[in-house]
């Protein structure tokens, strides 16, 4: 397959032509995004100063006899209501001001960000994924439904928050491939001394990558970090595997003994073993006919950078190495090898 | 009164305590039995591949008649050889006999590029793949196996019950070639 490892200095002329001129036009949309967010963070200041100066000034009045002698308080009310609206003035006056200082960053300074991002992705990155992995498909806000990471029943526990973008499917050479960026989080109760406290947590960020198995199979095979836990499931045992190396990294559960040293050839190992050097504390399951591996990551991939230019031939290349990284796994797992029955 | 309850006590927990290593060794000798059916079956799927091989090879491969022949008589002799102490070497003749034969078809494209061979091949690769998994796992199951009838204390209630160790499921030739009629 390293006759498709992509680089930015194969793109076609038209190709080339087209993506430089969509940069032109998203560097003119990026630079309003940037000033945007600078006057929203200026707005947002502005709104935190008045609303939190306020309240001293309100502190101050002081009770005053009025034109008709009767003695007021607290903004011209009477003394005896003064008591009743200070409070709701002392706690709204700020509050709005906050809300509102938010609202206008989130509206016009986040709203131009995420405009610029999403037509990024669409317009270059989808461009860059026809022009240099033609085979497969990017749909920048789709994501991997929640039920197929929970189905995995890699994890002892289900997300209580998931979200998942930046879906590529397509074939890589003779295998279909599917793979998403994808963040879960669940909550968990913490006991402090002040009492119980409930914490979110991520569990996992990272890709989910699915292919299709090159074998063909029926039972429910598992890899799980040594020392980690994956659900429970009562049909599925532990397989001892004879490398030490993966041993050492993975835990194997396995519904049928055969099939997962079927599955799991000698050589398949040792790829399993190099794979995790890439990523540590992957999980994968053989089930259905496919693999499913969930690859952790420390950073989120195809995000374009406000800070830098459209047009940026760096930011074009570190997307082609990454898309190029994920397809990779297709190679170093020999998944495109078909002497099998399945073709 | 008391020294008789306790006598009690430790004699229901050494027959819970043999009760349950019996058991675990049924388990694991029943373990090793499916393992080598599950080698039987492949071997018995790989027997029944060769004659229709044979037959596809020979009408492309005129010439090789004497190495079809013996792929032939290596079959016959590994089907005789099915779930005997004999059985690796047998296989391992057979694996010989069809690697050979492996080297001999590079000579004829036609024969490669002919569809039903090329299904027979991808089948026999399989089933080469699924054999090596059931005699992995077989013995896995048989140093389980193994290890409760040669460790402390369970060695006591495999001796007595009459537990022996079994023989791992190796193949005749350590360097035995690998069998990949499709590349």
């Amino acid at each position: 397959m390293a006759e498709q490892t992509a680089s930015i200095n194969n793109i076609p002329q038209s190709e080339s032509t087209a993506l430089a001129d969509l940069a032109a036009s998203l560097e003119q949309q990026r630079l309003r995004a940037c000033m945007s967010m600078l006057k929203s963070v200026v707005l947002l200041l502005a709104c935190l100063w008045i609303g939190v100066s306020g309240i001293p000034m309100m502190f101050d009045i002081k009770a005053t006899s009025s034109s008709s002698g009767e003695i007021t308080a607290f903004l011209g009310t009477p003394m005896a209501e003064a008591g009743g609206i200070a409070p709701v003035v002392l706690i709204g006056w700020p509050l709005v001001w906050l809300i509102g200082g938010f609202w206008q960053f989130r509206r016009w300074g986040l709203g131009a960000r995420w405009k610029y991002i999403n037509d990024y992705k669409r317009k270059v990155l989808g461009g860059i994924c026809r022009a240099h992995f033609p085979t497969m498909a990017y749909q920048p806000g789709v994501g991997m439904d929640w039920r197929i990471f929970e189905g995995s029943t890699l994890f002892a526990f289900t997300p209580d928050e998931y979200s998942s973008e930046d879906r590529f499917s397509g074939k890589w050479g003779s295998t279909d491939v599917a793979f998403a960026e994808a963040v879960a989080q669940r909550q968990r109760k913490r006991f402090t001394l002040k009492g119980f406290e409930t914490v979110t947590e991520t569990y996992f960020r990272g890709l989910i990558f699915i292919a299709d198995f090159h074998k063909h199979f029926q039972g429910t095979t598992r890899l799980i970090p040594q020392g980690e836990k994956g659900a429970k499931n009562r049909s599925e045992r532990r397989a001892q595997l004879e490398s030490p190396h993966f041993e050492a990294v993975f835990e194997t559960w396995t519904s049928n003994q055969v099939e997962v040293r079927y599955l799991l050839s000698t050589s398949m190992l040792e790829r399993f073993v190099e794979l995790e050097r890439r990523f540590p504390k992957l999980r994968a399951r053989f089930h259905d006919e496919s693999l499913l591996l969930l690859l952790p990551s420390s950073y989120d991939r195809f995000e374009p950078s406000l800070l830098r230019r459209a047009g940026s031939q760096n930011q074009y290349q570190s997307f082609i190495e990454d898309l190029d990284a994920c397809l990779s796994v297709v190679d170093e797992l020999n998944l495109n090898t078909r002497i099998w029955s399945k073709v | 009164m008391e020294g008789i309850s306790w006598s009690v006590v430790a004699s229901v927990a050494m027959l819970v305590a043999f009760i349950v290593v019996f058991n675990r060794l049924i388990a694991a000798r029943n373990a090793c039995a499916n393992a080598r059916g599950s080698i039987d079956a492949n071997l018995k799927k790989r027997h029944d591949l060769v004659p229709n091989l044979v037959k596809v090879v020979s009408a492309y491969a005129k010439h090789e008649q004497e190495t079809l022949a013996r792929v032939a008589q290596a079959r016959s002799r590994a089907m005789q050889a099915v779930g005997s102490a004999s059985s690796p070497a047998s296989e391992g003749e057979l694996t010989q006999a069809l690697a050979s034969l492996d080297v001999r078809i590079e000579a004829y494209p036609e024969l490669k590029a002919s569809e039903e061979f090329a299904r027979l091949a991808r089948t026999l690769t399989e089933l080469e793949e699924q054999i090596s998994a059931a005699r992995r796992a077989f013995n896995a199951h048989v140093m389980i196996y193994n290890n409760l009838v040669q460790q402390f204390p369970t060695l006591l209630v495999a001796r007595l019950t009459g537990f022996s160790n079994k023989a791992f499921f190796t193949t005749a030739d350590k360097s035995a070639p690998q069998i990949s009629l499709i590349r």
